[in-house]
């Protein structure tokens, strides 16, 4: 079998941990952002919590969700994907902008 | 002024990205596609031709796969008449087209898409409400003719209306949803217990 | 009331629509296309209430099974529930395309008149369609009745012959679109906007035709469903954010399309093979679990990456602006798809417990807050900023004249759909373990979960926002036909030096 579901104990745990892993990637994202523009350390801090409890939840989701094999591949994407998703979009923003710094 | 602007911040390099990702995932799509027709197709590996309708279909766990599989068995004819393959299409596409014309859809799930308002039909051929196997198929059909009088609401109230639907509709029906639960759906439902499996 | 009291009362009304009408074409703030824009907001409104009216009868029937049965039977509800907001979105996208046509092209509407008579056959084709399904609602199983009742597939019930002339109407629409750009100037916006169009046509013939194999059937089917929801639709309020953005914010050009082309590059890339997340059970290969679950694990991504944007862009400059309604039905849309489509949708994505929620209440929970949150929004966001311009371009922002209004309709309407949802995941959540999990989806399982206290005061609860969100839908409908009335002050006027240039 492809896929191994869900266990019926894990079911809070697997809905739970999605819905964490989009919050905190979202979070980190804003907190990242927020502190690049304000330069506050508290934001950093606040970036750095958000992608720890991130790297928590792709845990457990992976753990519940049976992700092994090459599924381990999504886990491995996810927190990857997530922690530098935002630098990219960060310089894109830059990037694209840089010619209205003048006006 | 939009010198500055780095090569892969362009407008243009986003375009040119844009349009090769979404030809990529497209033209993707297309091959996958093609490939599940060949797969879907009634007769191939996935979906039986309609003529298994002539035959015994039962659902268990299979161990090798790790899921649950339709399984085809021995010649048990839909209201005792064996089908040529033309003809059990013809039954089965009566049925469908019944299904559609009475708007089933927007009250119950079929291979899980619909509405959640009455119950999924993907596996409803061999549900253990129908009691035991040789009674079923009139059962199925009375309850078609006359869902108000022959209501199966477990308690809930829920009564499916009458559609006017016709013996021959009846009959077409269900043999739509014989031939519908012989599909391989990857396991979905899982641990759904069919009928004459209880000691299994 | 005798009957000539009634047809007093409806020459009264007829008249009082007449004057309006007349008000309208005579309105000197609005251009050609902007005035057919009103026509198609006007039906979206109306439609808006359908949905809203038909969605609380249908609601009501989960509680008390017996109301309207055999009347109007929970099947007809649903259907013109899903319908009329399917087709009032739609609506709002061509007006908003329609709105901002001429401005963006920099020439008059090429085919106008055809447009508006499209427009006209259009509502009178969907009249006809929800009078049938009301009055007529089912056939025999044949054919005719799939060519003149209902194709009875979920979403696009509409009969073949409204599929014809609904694909007639979108061609009129995609030529004024087409045929207006390519007089008048092409910009990134229209190019984006045209292929998409073609896109979005050109995926409802793959719902066009009748099959016997219900495996090909839903195959196809979900081309038109998923592909429209989840990859054009989205460009195209994509395209209409990408105009908004220039012209009220007076964001540069090259920046609004540069992102706009990143946009459709990450929602067509993760969008499109998306769709494998539909194909995990209904007979398609093995290989959808994971070209599905990848792909739509990519999904939120376009989300993530408007929140460090929007955060850039809230750091870097100080925007103005006289629309106050408008901006927050914004806000709305992007707390809305994050929590819609993002989370909702990651939360049962995946095969591995997609096995369990799939044909529950989970769908119809993810249902709710992601048409609300993605599509919902943005067009009484954009009928906002219709409306002020019609009234020449007023003032809607702070100390607003019976701000109270629109601000009471948002709130109703948000809480509303987010009561609904919360409510809905519980009994999806129930309905997951109960019926799908512990008792394997038979007919026993599944009444044994309907019948479940926790699905029951679900169910209760549902009702309560649902009419919480009525109450506010009509509260809209009011504020947006009276807002800015008598308001003399004038809207903060954004310089368009920038957004000409570029042009340029």
């Amino acid at each position: 079998m492809l896929v191994e579901p869900v266990a019926l104990s894990d079911f809070f745990l697997s809905f739970f941990s999605a819905a964490m892993i989009i919050f905190t990637a979202t979070l980190y994202a804003g907190l990242f952002a927020w502190a690049r523009i304000s330069g506050q350390k508290s934001a950093r801090i606040g970036a750095c919590v958000s992608y720890a409890s991130l790297l928590a939840s792709v845990a457990v989701f992976s753990d519940v969700n049976h992700l092994t094999g090459y599924w381990l591949l999504l886990s491995f994407s996810m927190v990857i994907g997530y922690a530098l998703m935002p630098h990219a979009i960060w310089h894109l923003c830059v990037a694209t902008h840089l010619d209205e710094t003048d006006q | 002024m939009t010198e500055q602007v780095p090569r892969w911040a362009s407008e243009t390099f986003w375009k040119k990205t844009a349009i090769w990702v979404t030809g990529g995932s497209f033209v993707l799509l297309v091959f996958l596609t093609f490939d599940s027709m060949k797969q879907i197709s009634a007769g191939g590996p996935r979906v039986p031709a309609f003529s298994v309708i002539n035959k015994d279909i039962s659902y268990r766990f299979d161990k090798t796969k790790q899921r649950y599989q339709p399984v085809i068995g021995d010649e048990a004819p839909l209201f005792g008449k064996v089908l040529t393959e033309a003809e059990a299409e013809m039954l089965v596409d009566h049925g469908k087209k019944t299904v559609q014309a009475k708007n089933c859809m927007n009250c119950h799930t079929l291979l899980g898409n619909g509405a959640y308002y009455a119950p999924d039909l993907t596996k409803a051929w061999m549900d253990q409400g129908w009691g035991a196997k040789a009674s079923r198929e009139q059962m199925m059909v009375d309850f078609l003719l006359d869902p108000e009088k022959n209501a199966r609401t477990y308690g809930s109230n829920r009564k499916m209306p009458n559609l006017d639907i016709t013996q021959p509709e009846a009959e077409a029906i269900v043999a739509f949803l014989k031939w519908m639960s012989s599909i391989d759906t990857n396991g979905f439902p899982h641990n759904f217990r069919a009928i004459g499996e209880e000691d299994k | 009331m005798t009957l000539q009291a009634y047809q007093e009362k409806a020459a009264v009304c007829w008249a009082g629509c007449k004057q309006n009408y007349g008000v309208l074409m005579a309105n000197p703030f609005l251009s050609g296309g902007q005035k057919l824009a009103v026509h198609y907001f006007t039906v979206a409104m109306v439609l808006f209430m359908a949905q809203l009216l038909f969605g609380l009868l249908a609601g009501l029937q989960f509680i008390f099974p017996s109301f309207l049965y055999e009347i109007l039977d929970f099947n007809v509800n649903r259907m013109v529930h899903i319908n009329a907001m399917v087709v009032w979105m739609l609506y709002g996208f061509i007006g908003s395309v329609y709105w901002f046509l001429e401005e963006e092209s920099g020439v008059e509407i090429v085919g106008l008149k055809w447009g508006q008579l499209a427009f006209w056959v259009l509502t009178g084709a969907v009249t006809v369609v929800v009078l049938v399904y009301l009055l007529i609602q089912i056939g025999a199983g044949n054919d005719t009745s799939l060519w003149l009742i209902n194709e009875g597939r979920e979403y696009i019930e509409a009969p073949r012959w409204a599929d014809i002339g609904i694909v007639v109407v979108m061609l009129t629409f995609f030529y004024n679109v087409a045929a207006t750009f390519a007089k008048g100037k092409w910009s990134g916006i229209a190019g984006v906007l045209t292929l998409d169009l073609v896109a979005l046509a050109g995926l409802y013939l793959a719902g066009m035709f009748y099959v016997t194999n219900i495996s090909i059937d839903q195959y196809w089917w979900w081309w038109v469903i998923h592909l429209w929801v989840e990859a054009t639709w989205e460009v195209l309020v994509g395209c209409i954010m990408a105009w908004s953005l220039m012209k009220l914010l007076g964001v540069r050009r090259q920046v609004v399309q540069t992102w706009l082309y990143i946009e459709v590059a990450l929602m067509f890339g993760s969008g499109i093979l998306g769709l494998g997340h539909h194909y995990f059970w209904i007979g398609t290969p093995e290989y959808w679990f994971t070209i599905g679950g990848f792909f739509s694990a990519l999904e939120p991504i376009p989300l993530v990456a408007m929140v460090v944007h929007s955060i850039y862009d809230a750091g870097a400059h100080r925007f103005k602006n006289s629309n106050h309604p408008a901006l927050a039905w914004v806000i709305a849309h992007a707390f809305g798809n994050f929590l819609g489509a993002g989370v909702w949708g990651f939360m049962h994505t995946l095969p591995q417990i997609n096995l369990y929620t799939h044909g529950t209440q989970w769908s119809a929970s993810h249902g709710h807050l992601a048409f609300f949150g993605a599509y919902a929004t943005i067009n009484i966001a954009f009928f906002y900023l219709a409306m002020q311009q019609a009234r020449g371009n007023v003032w809607m922002g702070g100390d607003l004249a019976n701000g109270w209004r629109w601000k009471t309709a948002a709130v109703l309407l948000n809480l509303g759909v987010l009561g609904m949802t919360v409510a809905l995941l519980i009994a999806g959540y129930e309905q997951s373990f109960i019926e799908r999990a512990v008792e394997g989806s038979t007919w026993a399982g599944y009444f044994s979960a309907q019948n479940h206290p926790w699905f029951m005061q679900a169910m209760v609860w549902r009702m309560v926002f649902g009419l919480m969100t009525a109450v506010g839908g009509g509260l809209l409908f009011w504020d947006l036909l009276t807002i800015g009335k008598g308001e003399t002050r004038s809207a903060a006027v954004i310089t368009n030096d920038a957004v000409t240039q570029e042009i340029a």
